[in-house]
């Protein structure tokens, strides 16, 4: 289990990715009462980043805006921990399952998980309005509590995964044509469902913004590719 | 109070190592670099192998994976969990993929239904925080069995890397020293405790700017960056303290340690950092420095050499073996294991 000690999201609008997850997690930071040096992890959550950027990590990148434990090694010192994780828009749940994970591997601190993704570039097509989303997580304390996730493939449909595509036309690297699955209908009235265009930081927006404390909440995600998670709450 | 209820184990590995091995004078001669560069002195690589058309990052997974699950004499599905670690997930025709996880393709194409997949994206560590995730998972009882899979079909980088005047573009000259391969390794429960172990994982963020991977401008496919030196200068600056911290964490002596395997960006990189690790704790039993011929390729680098090391007979079950992993970001993280049962008949 990991519990949400605070989170904050935003539209990305205009500036970059990196520039609206640090600034979001600055604010975070300061409003949860946590030292930085209290971050030990931090996992990134996304499929789109500037320029289609694969390495390094992400929150290598958040680590350094924040400037976390950026210093020389010795014996004694302490450094955080960062990388990646995806899995379309189901990239929240694996992260908050890998945060559960590495906050045992690392001990004694808080994860910063940050959810969002950008345009690669102005040549790609983009019917996204992402949103970036914050959240800082541990493994006790009060807060919204993850008690389970479950995956379910069988409504994974090839057909619709993303590839960067090569346009000779506009000789840029651009996001290719995919289908979309058609989304199931056929869902219990106490879920909170996503809707399938959106990304991993508007999922984790919109369900948190109504997310009912003292009950059980469900949250289910269906990636366009036909991919399904399914969370329960507490 | 641990929440670990289970001990966990590398059950097998695989690394698929194309045939084809292109010379370093093919493509980087002193000919062919600004100021008569000789990139075999400057590295000690004589070359790398490359994939063939149709093996992109997809094809190249399914192949190490399909031995790995073979030498580990396990049903496919009784995998837990898949997790891709490639770097650039490059298909054959150079398109990247991106949504949803090449992973939930790979356990497809493996016949594991039931499996959680997701990629994972640490640069050339990817697969060692993988495999560490993994083993936390086991060690908490939530899964049995995971596939920790990687095809890396980078060459490409060679191309785009020579593409450019590379008197203006210096950082584009690591992109030479680049290689195709793939690795797979089967993570499991075991009762034995202590089969396998990590150090604790840094990241040094204020690196993060040095080693750049993103698409290509105005041709097909990705590009690399790297200010080579100051990145392997910010790894030989931590090493020892590193290492140090390493030994400490999984309570290991360094000299009885019967191989170690570290990330190869060159051999005469490796040969630096082996200087500094034996000034820093001692002599090394066998320091695994064979990349000459493969290159370095990213995240399946260590798998790649321990893949030639079962080829040559050199291993052998239950010996005490560390790979020692560096990844732009910089991250840094060492893992321990014992060699798998039944290695001596794998070749």
């Amino acid at each position: 289990m990991v519990v949400i000690h605070g989170w904050k999201s935003a539209p990305i609008g205009r500036s970059r990715l990196l520039k609206s997850i640090a600034s979001l997690s600055k604010k975070l930071i300061a409003e949860t009462g946590i030292n930085l040096s209290d971050i030990s992890v931090i996992i990134h959550g996304g499929v789109y980043r500037r320029n289609f950027r694969v390495e390094p990590a992400f929150a290598t990148h958040v680590q350094d805006a924040l400037a976390i434990k950026c210093t020389p090694m010795t014996q004694d010192s302490q450094h955080c921990f960062s990388f990646d994780i995806s899995d379309g828009s189901c990239s929240p749940y694996v992260v908050l399952e890998a945060a559960k994970h590495m906050l045992k591997i690392k001990p004694g601190g808080y994860c910063l998980i940050t959810l969002g993704d950008e345009r690669p570039n102005p040549q790609s097509r983009w019917p996204y309005n992402p949103l970036s989303c914050v959240m800082i997580v541990s493994l006790d304390g009060d807060g919204p509590r993850l008690v389970d996730s479950q995956y379910d493939l069988r409504g994974f449909d090839e057909s619709t995964c993303v590839n960067m595509t090569y346009d000779e036309k506009k000789a840029k690297n651009v996001i290719g044509a995919h289908a979309v699955v058609k989304p199931s209908t056929n869902t219990a009235d106490s879920h909170f469902v996503g809707e399938i265009n959106w990304l991993s930081g508007r999922h984790m927006h919109e369900f948190l913004s109504q997310y009912s404390p003292g009950t059980t909440n469900t949250h289910q995600i269906t990636d366009q590719s036909g991919k399904t998670v399914t969370a329960t709450w507490e | 109070m641990s929440s670990e209820i289970f001990h966990s184990k590398v059950v097998s590995f695989a690394s698929y190592i194309p045939n084809q091995f292109v010379p370093l004078n093919d493509y980087a001669s002193i000919n062919h670099l600004p100021g008569k560069l000789d990139l075999h002195r400057l590295t000690g690589l004589e070359g790398h192998r490359k994939s063939k058309v149709e093996e992109g990052s997809l094809e190249l997974s399914v192949k190490a994976a399909e031995t790995c699950i073979a030498r580990g004499n396990i049903k496919p599905e009784d995998i837990d969990l898949v997790v891709n670690c490639a770097m650039g997930k490059i298909a054959g025709n150079l398109e990247m993929h991106l949504s949803p996880s090449l992973a939930s393709l790979i356990a497809r194409r493996l016949g594991i239904e039931n499996a959680t997949c997701f990629d994972m994206s640490n640069a050339c560590s990817g697969m060692l925080t993988s495999i560490m995730l993994a083993d936390s998972m086991i060690k908490s009882g939530e899964i049995k069995y995971a596939l920790i899979v990687s095809g890396e079909n980078v060459t490409s980088l060679i191309d785009e890397a020579k593409s450019n005047n590379l008197w203006l573009k210096s950082q584009a000259i690591a992109s030479l020293t680049v290689g195709d391969g793939s690795a797979a390794y089967l993570i499991g429960r075991t009762e034995v405790p202590n089969q396998l172990m990590f150090s604790e994982p840094f990241t040094l963020a204020q690196y993060t700017n040095l080693c750049i991977g993103e698409a290509a401008k105005k041709r097909a496919g990705p590009s690399m960056r790297t200010k080579a030196s100051q990145l392997q200068q910010g790894v030989l600056d931590n090493l020892g303290e590193f290492l140090g911290r390493a030994m400490r964490d999984m309570s290991l002596d360094w000299e009885k340690i019967e191989h170690i395997y570290s990330h190869p960006t060159s051999p005469k990189s490796m040969r630096k950092g082996g200087r500094v690790a034996e000034a820093a704790l001692g002599k090394m039993k066998n320091f695994h420095n064979e990349s000459h011929d493969i290159g370095n390729t990213g995240s399946t680098s260590h798998c790649m050499l321990l893949e030639k090391s079962v080829q040559a007979g050199d291993l052998k079950s239950g010996e005490s073996t560390l790979l020692i992993s560096f990844g732009s970001g910089l991250a840094m993280l060492a893992m321990h294991m014992m060699m798998p049962e039944g290695i001596e008949e794998w070749s």
